[in-house]
């Protein structure tokens, strides 16, 4: 579908929102401030809580929504849509046509064993493509990409015809090899373009030109799946932000970290999984790098899960060939790992007598016991109630009234009365497990990459999550936390602040003792590099206003996983590849030890890939001079908690958010009430305000 | 030792602690997966590692492959017989590959233990192990078909120090170079192995700093004494009794179509069980199996069908007992015996012995978890090749190992679902399926299709996981020499409560094709324009041979079914016929499912058909109907000191007795009988022939089980609920 180029407006408005499952999340930049808002978000019609937010972010600033958007230069979506039609298989009815003798590939599944031991986990994986959807072709590549046979035009006419007649709305072209040669992939193309020009198509070797078919064909299928969700949700969006006066620039933020414009979202709609976690990531890191921080851990706790991620000098980790289910795909995304600990996760003992925490969650409905619906099993938010963390009555700036009596009854079921324990003693056994939870998740990806968690700063957003960032950063020996201003809608402004990006990957294997390749690799960088610029042009970005990072995956020939480098700029040369070769091994035991490196065997260059980064100007934030010796604000109650760290009560002071300003020093134990969510600073820890109006908290000794 | 004083604090310290060690074995799993470059490694996960403390119990374990749960125990006892524990010294390894000297499960897999230091003394052990793409001998990767004796085998190591401070010692590095094809490869992965080793011990050391040796100790003492407690009180809820199945190892290398059999005896009393293994005389082929892979293989089906979520540390051995009887017979060998392919002839054949006894006993408990845990018998079909030859684009040796090959079998039938496509076998968790183009990459052929094997399930209420039908092209080799391997090819998998066995694995040589030919016309290679011979060989060929363009052809077997095929939905039959999973003729004559036009089941056609297929299994009309609300997976029970069937009623004798004598019983030649069934099994042409043997309620005709034995065979026993009768210590089976 053609798309009329957006035209940029020198408005004085910029959004970012974050579509999740539960809330539609907004930032809104104005020439001196952010703005958030925050509205259900409407499944089925998304433009409708989007419109809703927005109508209420501009309440904020007096003005109705027509005069935000006819003022709006910029709207970043960051949106649950993708990941959900991916982890529920639900999109756009799928077609596939496929090398004959593998139609079965999608149940193989490339083997769907799970690590579990447990037997009854060991079953078929869920149907992504619908069996009488795929259809076989008689053609083959080899493994040299020399064509074997090609495809009979006829027989991909008939296949053709038969997916059309089955519904299908969306066709993925699975060919064996084709990223060697793609050649036969292109005929079937051409071939579906006459036969049934209506349907979406994706090529395997367009999307994913890598080797290994099971995970190019899932991104194939994938990006088909995801199809139907994103172009009714750029529709809806484009004409009813339209018929309010939008005439701004629309992009789309990727689970990579970054944004893209609607034709390349419609082309390639699977760089939207994971947008709204990366959003967050990618927020973390301008206030970083604002601050001068350079080694970053971030944690998200949201209603059913917390997830983490790591930025070492800044740079995040990338999840290469991200998996989804049983279902490998040759997506790259940030690097995000997920746990069942959020505020909503079920308590329980398990078979041993061992409390546990999640990783199943009440949900928003029936929703924590506390909540007053129905739930009688007890939530890690029952837990925060029953310790005095939350105040019942002033739940999310008094929205919902929490039932204390249903949250103790709860937790004295489920694991007071069988251990013998007193409420609060097994309410903080709740809480504590959750802060091991998110504790080990922190470690996966830190301590066992390779980092210390004492050289990092934890980033602590999420509705939840502040009242836990102390006692995991204690568990993790991180002494520095930052919650950052505006830290209940912060994927929202990283999805905001994004830079445009793009990645290109490409699978050349070139063996870095034999000089001969480097023409053909060279020749792939340029083509690569090319289309960057094309794409970027295409959204009006200037080539010469792109940063280009070039990368490649080594490793010792007949390796399987490779390591990732940075490659020289320019053409390679054989003094670049021995270079390279001589410099791998240090490198190799640098992650695995002394000793582990495959002596006499030769590097291979198995991948290259070019990032294309366009930096945005950034909406500043609010900012004041700190003041100097700032006089300890009044609080605004006295509160009786449970201290679970100490497993003692204590009368604690609490303060308004509005009532801590940049240069205050608040020490624990203490609650700071920030409206749409609380901070609980324990005994032994002190929380400063900083001129950005972040929370800087630190655990001392 | 006391379980600790009852403060939760120290519970969830310990849950804690419990997790740190997991996520460090874990860890170290993922160091080698990350470094190998053995497709073995990093694809079929045929590797383990543990972390063991200084008494050598097991504290933490990340399985890929299950049954290393013993090797890891063996293989550092096996260090400390043969080394003083003051000659050891940070950064030493010692390799460990012979089951009959260190303790591992056959010699392709390669344990290297390594000491952690702390403050100074060593605090624990690393084991990491790794099915090497080979370890020298007459086979590629030790799988040596033709072997006599455990000395022609392979390379057999007695936990030997190889490295010293972290690196491999060039001495043994030039010996073992010498010794192994692909060297390189092996090397390496030796080198992988260290690195997770390295990793081990890198965190351990970090947390004793952080904690200190003494609670470190504290920790792991409390975490056994959790794992314990959930191991016996799982063993608790399963009744008291004892509970039998035996199973035959088969061998047809030299041309003579052996079955050996082998038994287990499974003891319940209170919390604890007793797991009593016997076998005849061992023999002169690689089929033996030894303690490593006896007990280890018992831990797989142990975890995965009883204990799979109690972490796995030295407590869940405590409840539990093996006894494999007097040595020297197949389930407890001793050298000279051969042993390499120990782990998958005994040792799968004890994963499908547990299973069977455990789904004994799970079907009589009244808790309804232990109820819901009753499960057929997977596949464990390992039929596939490996084979050694010159590549000839490069002139360099080349191994012919495809993994996927091997691996693409059917999983066991749960109460919870069909079973599941490319199990591989039950030990081997996580597995992966190598892409066919990375096959193509390694191996030195092309796969000319991987498609799901239709009727290859046994049929149930649950279906077995459906086996993979695929084949390989030797392309660049002109000509490859090894071995290939069948290990159930006369005895196919059983069902459970009444379920119907899956299709016997099976595979065949293409010889004198058109395939290079078809390929340089570039026409399309498949089932229908492929022509060659395809000679009669035995199951196992000890000398097998491949020459370019020759078609190494598989249909794998899949797992067994699970409860009387006649109440499985009819919906999912109809479904699994229009996926093509199930032919209409299997549909009508095992499921009794009869579809209309549409491919939709026809309901009264479908009960018409039904009635007559029980007619036919009693002989008569049954006078008795199945109740609605009747169990799906347990088809008996012991009422008032008499079997009952579940279904209607029926009084099948005192429980004292085998209910099987007042059953209605047929009998037939197995090959016969699965012909009839649409499915596949060798027929056995020397020797006692092997039977299948249905049980019938003779009130309303339900299938109550469902038997494969030899003509010779008593009846298969039935449980003895109540009675505690163990076989003698030194009863050896007749060969």
């Amino acid at each position: 579908m053609l798309q009329a180029k957006e035209t940029m407006t020198d408005g004085q408005y910029a959004i970012g929102v974050d579509v999740g499952g539960t809330h539609t999340d907004l930032i809104m930049a104005t020439p001196s401030a952010l703005i958030r808002s925050k509205a259900f978000t409407t499944h089925g019609n998304y433009s409708e809580g989007i419109l809703r937010a927005i109508g209420l972010a501009a309440e904020q600033v007096g003005k109705s929504t027509e005069e935000v958007l006819t003022n709006c230069r910029a709207f970043v979506n960051g949106s649950t849509i993708v990941t959900n039609a991916i982890t529920e298989l639900r999109g756009a009815k799928v077609g596939v046509l496929i090398t004959r003798g593998f139609k079965d590939t999608f149940r193989l599944a490339g083997g769907a064993r799970t690590r579990e031991y447990d037997d009854q986990l060991q079953v078929p994986p869920p149907e992504v493509v619908a069996r009488d959807c795929i259809v076989e072709i008689a053609e083959r590549v080899d493994s040299s990409g020399s064509v074997i046979v090609a495809p009979d035009v006829e027989e991909l006419r008939v296949g053709a015809r038969a997916l059309k007649a089955n519904g299908v709305e969306a066709v993925a072209v699975c060919f064996l090899w084709s990223f060697q040669n793609p050649a036969n992939e292109l005929l079937a193309k051409e071939v579906l373009t006459e036969e049934f020009p209506e349907a979406f198509v994706t090529l395997s070797h367009a999307t994913h030109p890598v080797i290994g078919e099971f995970p190019r064909f899932m991104t194939a299928v994938f990006n088909c799946l995801s199809h139907r969700a994103t172009t009714r949700y750029i529709e809806g969006l484009r004409s009813e932000l339209g018929r309010a006066g939008f005439a701004g620039a629309m992009t789309f933020f990727q689970g990579i970290g970054g944004s893209i414009g609607i034709d390349a979202v419609e082309e390639t709609p699977i760089t939207l999984m994971q947008s709204g976690p990366a959003g967050g990531v990618m927020g973390a890191r301008q206030i970083a790098e604002k601050l001068g921080i350079r080694n970053v851990l971030v944690g998200d706790m949201g209603g059913t899960s917390f997830d983490t991620a790591v930025l070492a000098d800044l740079t995040p980790t990338v999840a290469r060939e991200a998996a989804f289910g049983a279902y490998r795909t040759g997506i790259n995304i940030l690097d995000i790992v997920s746990v069942g600990a959020g505020g909503g996760s079920l308590a329980w003992l398990d078979g041993r007598g061992v409390p546990q925490v999640g990783p199943h969650s009440a949900g928003s409905e029936p929703g924590p016991a506390c909540y007053g619906r129905g739930g009688t099993r007890p939530a890690v938010t029952d837990a925060n109630v029953i310790l005095g963390l939350i105040d019942p009555d002033n739940y999310l700036k008094g929205a919902y009234k929490l039932d204390v009596n249903a949250a103790r009854n709860a937790v004295d079921a489920e694991i007071g009365r069988p251990l013998g324990w007193s409420t609060e003693r097994a309410a903080a056994a709740i809480y504590d497990l959750a802060v091991i939870e998110m504790a080990n998740a922190l470690r996966m990806v830190s301590v066992e990459r390779g980092y210390h968690p004492r050289d990092f700063t934890f980033f602590s957003y999420g509705g939840g999550l502040g009242l836990f960032a102390v006692e995991i950063c204690r568990r993790l020996g991180c002494p520095n936390i930052i919650v950052p201003d505006n830290c209940s809608a912060f994927s929202a402004y990283g999805v905001l602040t994004a830079d445009y990006v793009r990645q290109y990957n490409r699978t050349v294997n070139w063996a870095l003792d034999d000089p001969s390749q480097a023409g053909q690799v060279n020749a792939a960088l340029d083509e690569m590099l090319a289309q960057a610029c094309a794409d970027a042009l295409s959204e009006n970005i200037d080539a010469d206003a792109l940063e280009i990072e070039r990368r490649g995956d080594f490793r010792f020939l007949g390796q399987v996983h490779e390591v990732s480098q940075p490659i020289p700029d320019g053409p390679l040369t054989a003094t670049n590849a021995s270079e390279l070769a001589a410099a791998f091994p240090a490198v190799y035991e640098a992650n695995y030890g002394e000793g582990t490196a495959w002596d006499g065997s030769p590097v291979v260059l198995v991948n290259i890939s070019v990032k294309a980064v366009f930096r945005r100007e950034k909406p500043a934030g609010r900012e004041q001079e700190p003041i100097s010796d700032a006089a300890p604000p009044e609080p605004v109650a006295v509160r009786r908690i449970f201290q679970p760290f100490l497993r003692e009560q204590t009368d604690v002071p609490v303060y308004a958010e509005a009532d801590v300003p940049p240069g205050t020093t608040l020490h624990g134990p203490c609650i700071v009430d920030v409206g749409d969510t609380t901070l609980y600073v324990p005994s032994g820890a002190t929380c400063a305000r900083d001129r950005y109006f972040n929370f800087s908290l630190t655990l001392n000794g | 030792m006391d379980m600790m004083t009852k403060d939760e604090f120290d519970i969830i310290d310990v849950e804690v602690h419990q997790k740190s060690i997991r996520n460090i074995a874990s860890e170290m799993a993922v160091t080698l997966m990350r470094t190998s470059g053995s497709p073995v490694v990093t694809d079929a996960k045929d590797f383990s590692t543990s972390i063991l403390d200084h008494k050598v119990e097991q504290l933490g374990f990340a399985g890929h492959v299950t049954f290393h749960v013993s090797t890891a125990v063996a293989g550092v006892e096996a260090v400390l017989r043969n080394t003083r524990i003051e000659d050891i010294a940070p950064g030493d390894g010692f390799i460990c590959n012979d089951p009959h000297t260190s303790g591992a499960i056959h010699q392709g897999d390669v344990g290297i233990v390594m000491p952690f230091f702390a403050q100074g003394e060593i605090v624990g052990w690393g084991y990491v192990n790794a099915h090497l793409l080979d370890v020298g001998g007459s086979a590629v990767s030790g799988f040596a078909a033709g072997a006599f004796d455990n000395y022609s085998e392979a390379l057999a190591f007695p936990a030997v120090r190889v490295i010293r401070e972290g690196r491999i010692d060039e001495q043994w590095q030039r010996f073992i170079s010498n010794n192994v094809r692909m060297a390189g490869t092996v090397i390496n992965d030796i080198r992988s192995m260290i690195a997770a080793n390295n990793v081990g011990s890198r965190r351990i050391a970090a947390m004793i700093d952080e904690i200190g040796l003494d609670r470190f100790r504290q920790l792991n003492e409390q975490g056994k004494c959790l794992s314990e407690k959930a191991m016996r009180d799982i063993i608790s809820r399963l009744p008291d009794g004892t509970y039998d199945s035996s199973d035959w190892v088969e061998y047809d290398g030299r041309g003579i179509e052996g079955l050996h059999e082998i038994r287990v005896r499974l003891l319940v009393r209170g919390d604890e069980m007793t797991l009593q293994f016997r076998g005849g005389p061992q023999v002169n082929c690689f089929i033996n199996g030894a303690w490593p892979a006896v007990v280890g293989q018992s831990w797989t089906t142990i975890l995965a069908q009883l204990a799979y979520d109690i972490p796995v540390n030295a407590g869940i051995w405590r409840p539990i007992t093996f006894d494999l009887g007097p040595s020297g017979t197949l389930v407890n060998s001793v050298a000279p015996a051969p042993v390499t392919m120990s782990h998958i002839q005994t040792g799968m054949r004890v994963n499908k012995l547990l299973a069977d006894v455990f789904s004994q006993a799970c079907s009589l408990s009244e808790d309804p978890v232990i109820a819901s845990r009753v499960a057929s018998q997977s596949a464990q079909d390992q039929t596939y090749f490996t084979a050694f030859g010159m590549d000839r684009r490069n002139g360099q040796p080349t191994v012919a190992f495809p993994m996927s090959v091997g691996m693409s079998t059917g999983g066991p039938a749960q109460t919870n679902s069909d079973g599941m496509e490319v199990y591989a076998a039950q030990c081997m968790s996580g597995c992966d399926m190598p892409d066919v183009e990375l096959e193509e990459t390694s191996q030195p052929g092309m796969i000319l299709w991987r498609r799901v094997a239709q009727d290859t399930g046994g049929a149930g209420v649950t279906r077995g996981g459906l086996g993979v039908d695929t084949a390989m092209a030797i392309l660049h080799c002109d000509r490859m020499n090894g071995g290939a391997y069948t290990n159930t090819a006369l005895i196919p998998p059983r069902g459970s409560v009444g379920g119907f066995p899956g299709a016997a694995g099976y595979w065949k040589q293409w010889r004198k094709t058109n395939l290079v030919e078809l390929l340089d016309r570039h026409v399309f290679a498949d089932i229908d324009t492929i022509a060659g011979e395809v000679p009669q060989t035995t199951a196992t060929v000890t000398d097998f041979e491949v020459v370019r363009g020759d078609i190494y052809h598989v249909i794998h077997g899949g797992g067994g079914g699970l409860g009387d095929p006649l109440r499985r939905d009819p919906g999912m039959v109809a479904r699994d016929v229009s996926d093509g999973f199930v032919s209409a003729d299997m549909a009508r004559d095992i499921y009794g499912v009869i579809l209309d036009a549409k491919g939709a089941a026809n309901t009264a056609a479908t009960a018409a058909r039904r009635s007559e297929i029980r007619k036919a299994r009693i002989g008569d009309t049954p006078r008795a109907a199945v109740a609605e609300d009747a169990p799906l997976f347990a088809p008996l029970k012991v009422d008032q000191g008499h079997w009952r069937c579940t279904a209607c009623g029926e009084d099948l004798g005192r429980s004292r007795g085998n209910w099987r004598d007042n059953a209605v019983a047929t009998e037939a030649e197995v090959s016969v009988r699965f012909a009839a069934l649409h499915s596949q099994v060798r027929h056995r042409k020397d020797g006692d022939p092997v039977m299948m043997r249905e049980y019938y309620c003779p009130g309303c005709a339900s299938s109550l089980s469902v038997d494969i034995a030899l003509d010779s065979s008593p009846p298969t026993a039935a449980p003895r609920i109540g009675e505690y009768d163990p076989y003698p210590d030194n009863l050896i089976l007749n060969s």
